[in-house]
């Protein structure tokens, strides 16, 4: 389970400190899928990148499965990062020289797996997010951006994370391929036990998920 | 084993920019490499010619030479400033002579006058038309030359300096007795053994051995203690030659310097050091000329490579993100990105040394020619006196380096050649990575993303 407890977010700013994020405290179930809505701005990202280990909250506690996240450092971030939680971004992210399956199969190598391992696990995830195996050796210039998007889904998935963090997921697709994908995300979610938590400011989208926090100037809205 | 894949593979993601890269660098290994090769090509020329160049100064009085030309003989308080000098190891004297048959000596020389013998005596003879040859006196005998040594071991008989004991053994060179070695020639002539005996000027010396210096002329002499010679014909204290041996090769300079200073205009002080360094001199230039060619290339290997990578890392800013945000570790990372210069920096080496090997010898000779012919046009100078009189150095200079065969150089390239190349290569990969892989740390995934 996911548990936020009291963070806060501040940046300097000139002279001042902005406060991104306040007093956020919310909790999500392992296997839902949850999403986080706000305007641009209202600091969904900073959450998201705080959720990711990426950034680390001024204050307050972050729990997956009673492990406190933000107080890790070093190589245990790193590690933690590797093995606990998949990153899906909305411009997709994926390395451009490599194939669709290299991609898939990169954190599986940072993870130490051997290679015939990786190739069989990235060919199953491929699979089931739905890229057809005469598209796995292409390089992601040769995908639609549907299909980079399944990609890594597919690369998040790799580790057997605990918890998905999408970035405005359907951000650079059509709407027909925006809802794909967030079904996607939802049936993995309840497929794998993995929470998947999805920003958006697309309210729409937001309406499929399990469960649905709107933020506003760094606070959630009731 | 697939990050060192990976980083490969990065090298042909923009073929045109690493075309560049490898093209620079194969310029850059090629001419370190043919800068190394030439500057231990001459390194090894200079140490060779200094090395045969000896410690041994030589110190005569003004105006002589042997037994030939006049001056004042070198004294007993001279000798002592030339042993008091510092660096100077040893010192050798020497005394010549000249005993004429059937006045200083019932020797007769080995050799006949000739036409030369008689023109050189002409004067002694009385002619007195320097054009035409005398009319030599019927019972003319050319003079055997008589040295007095006090190293019979290092003797240098009219230059010569390789002298060979063919019978009998040496004579102590401290001594005062009569003991003599007499050249092969001469003990021919006279029928001459070891134990035989002969007189010169009214004393009586025992033949004690018989040597060989190479040359009818030399051969034709006797080598007596020079302490002998002084007494016998009453110049005690007194000699022609010493010859001060310096301590070491980098000391001859210094050794010459301060006997010219101690000794004066009096003496004429020679040593192949003056000859050897005009000769060095082009080799000096392309020293030089190698090292900071060598040390400049370098620099800018390491900063094309520097600033290719830093390039390549600000391109790759958010890829760099990206892979910490799926878990690879900076030293992932950073070994990733050192590949792809390393694998650059090695296909330059290749090239590199391919074409510095082929280019060393002619590179080398260029720069020979070179500077030779500055050094030559710098002594030449202009005309007139000044230019006739350069024009002179000139010639002795050409001749110093062509006695030291300093032309004769070669290029050796060996298999180091190739370990040479690919050091270089990866040094400059090395240090030219380090700083780009110093930015990699820095990206912070949450920077690179959020800056979508």
């Amino acid at each position: 389970m996911l548990t936020v407890s009291n963070i806060t977010k501040e940046f300097p700013s000139g002279d001042g400190i902005v406060k991104a994020v306040s007093n956020l405290s919310f909790k999500v179930e392992n296997g839902t899928f949850a999403a986080i809505v706000g305007k641009s701005g209202s600091g969904k990202s900073t959450v998201l990148n705080m959720l990711g280990t990426l950034d680390a909250p001024t204050s307050g506690e972050i729990k997956v499965d009673d492990q406190v996240i933000n107080k890790l450092s070093g190589s245990k971030l790193t590690k933690y990062r590797r093995q606990k939680i998949g990153f899906i971004f909305q411009n997709y992210q994926l390395i451009p020289n490599l194939t669709a399956i290299e991609n898939v199969m990169l954190p599986m190598e940072f993870n130490g797996l051997p290679k015939k391992q990786r190739l069989e696990r990235a060919t199953e995830l491929l699979l089931m997010v739905g890229l057809t195996e005469e598209k796995h050796r292409r390089r992601p210039t040769r995908l639609s951006g549907g299909e980079q998007q399944r990609v890594a889904i597919a690369r998040a998935l790799t580790n057997h994370p605990r918890l998905i963090l999408a970035d405005e997921p359907t951000g650079n697709l059509d709407s027909k391929t925006g809802k794909v994908i967030i079904d996607l995300l939802r049936d993995l979610a309840r497929s794998q036990d993995v929470t998947v938590i999805a920003v958006t400011h697309d309210t729409a989208i937001a309406k499929l998920a399990d469960v649905q926090f709107t933020l506003k100037d760094g606070e959630l809205e009731k | 084993m697939e990050v060192v894949i990976r980083g490969v593979r990065n090298v042909f993601r923009n073929a045109t920019r690493s075309l560049a890269v490898v093209l620079i660098l194969t310029v850059v290994i090629c001419f370190s490499l043919v800068m190394l090769i030439s500057l231990r090509a001459v390194n090894n020329k200079v140490d060779s010619v200094q090395s045969s160049i000896g410690t041994t100064i030589t110190i005569s009085p003004a105006g002589s030479r042997g037994t030939e030309g006049g001056g004042e003989p070198i004294t007993t308080d001279d000798i002592a400033k030339i042993k008091a000098t510092p660096h100077v190891s040893s010192v050798i004297t020497s005394l010549a002579d000249r005993a004429v048959t059937g006045t200083d000596t019932n020797l007769v020389s080995a050799i006949d006058p000739g036409t030369l013998g008689q023109r050189f005596n002409r004067n002694r003879s009385g002619s007195t038309n320097s054009n035409a040859p005398a009319a030599p006196p019927a019972t003319l005998k050319l003079p055997i030359t008589v040295t007095g040594t006090s190293d019979p071991s290092n003797i240098q008989v009219q230059g010569i300096s390789t002298v060979t004991l063919t019978s009998g053994k040496w004579f102590d060179g401290a001594s005062s007795a009569n003991d003599a070695v007499i050249g092969t020639t001469l003990a021919t002539k006279n029928t001459l053994v070891v134990g035989s005996t002969f007189t010169l000027h009214d004393a009586t010396f025992t033949v004690v051995g018989i040597e060989d210096a190479g040359n009818q002329f030399a051969n034709n002499g006797v080598i007596i203690p020079i302490t002998t010679l002084q007494n016998i014909t009453t110049q005690a204290g007194q000699v022609t030659s010493v010859y001060a041996v310096a301590d070491n090769l980098s000391n001859l300079s210094d050794v010459q310097t301060a006997l010219t200073s101690s000794l004066g205009t009096k003496v004429d002080i020679t040593s192949q050091i003056d000859q050897a360094n005009q000769a060095l001199q082009p080799l000096q230039n392309i020293q030089s000329i190698s090292l900071y060619s060598l040390i400049g290339a370098l620099v800018a290997g390491t900063v094309i490579i520097l600033l290719t990578m830093v390039m390549i890392v600000r391109e790759r800013r958010k890829e760099v993100g990206v892979l910490k945000a799926i878990g690879a570790s900076n030293f992932l990372i950073s070994t990733q990105f050192m590949v792809e210069s390393f694998t650059m920096s090695i296909i330059g080496a290749v090239a590199g040394t391919i074409a510095g090997v082929f280019l060393s010898t002619p590179v080398l000779n260029a720069l020979l020619n070179n500077a030779s012919a500055s050094t030559a046009s710098t002594a030449a100078g202009p005309g007139g006196f000044g230019g006739a009189a350069r024009g002179f150095a000139s010639r002795f200079g050409g001749q110093a380096a062509s006695a030291f065969n300093i032309k004769s150089i070669q290029a050796n390239v060996g298999w180091n050649i190739l370990g040479y190349g690919l050091l270089i290569a990866l040094a400059i990969a090395l240090i030219g990575t380090l700083f780009p892989t110093l930015l990699i740390t820095r990206v912070r995934p949450a920077d690179v993303i959020r800056g979508e």
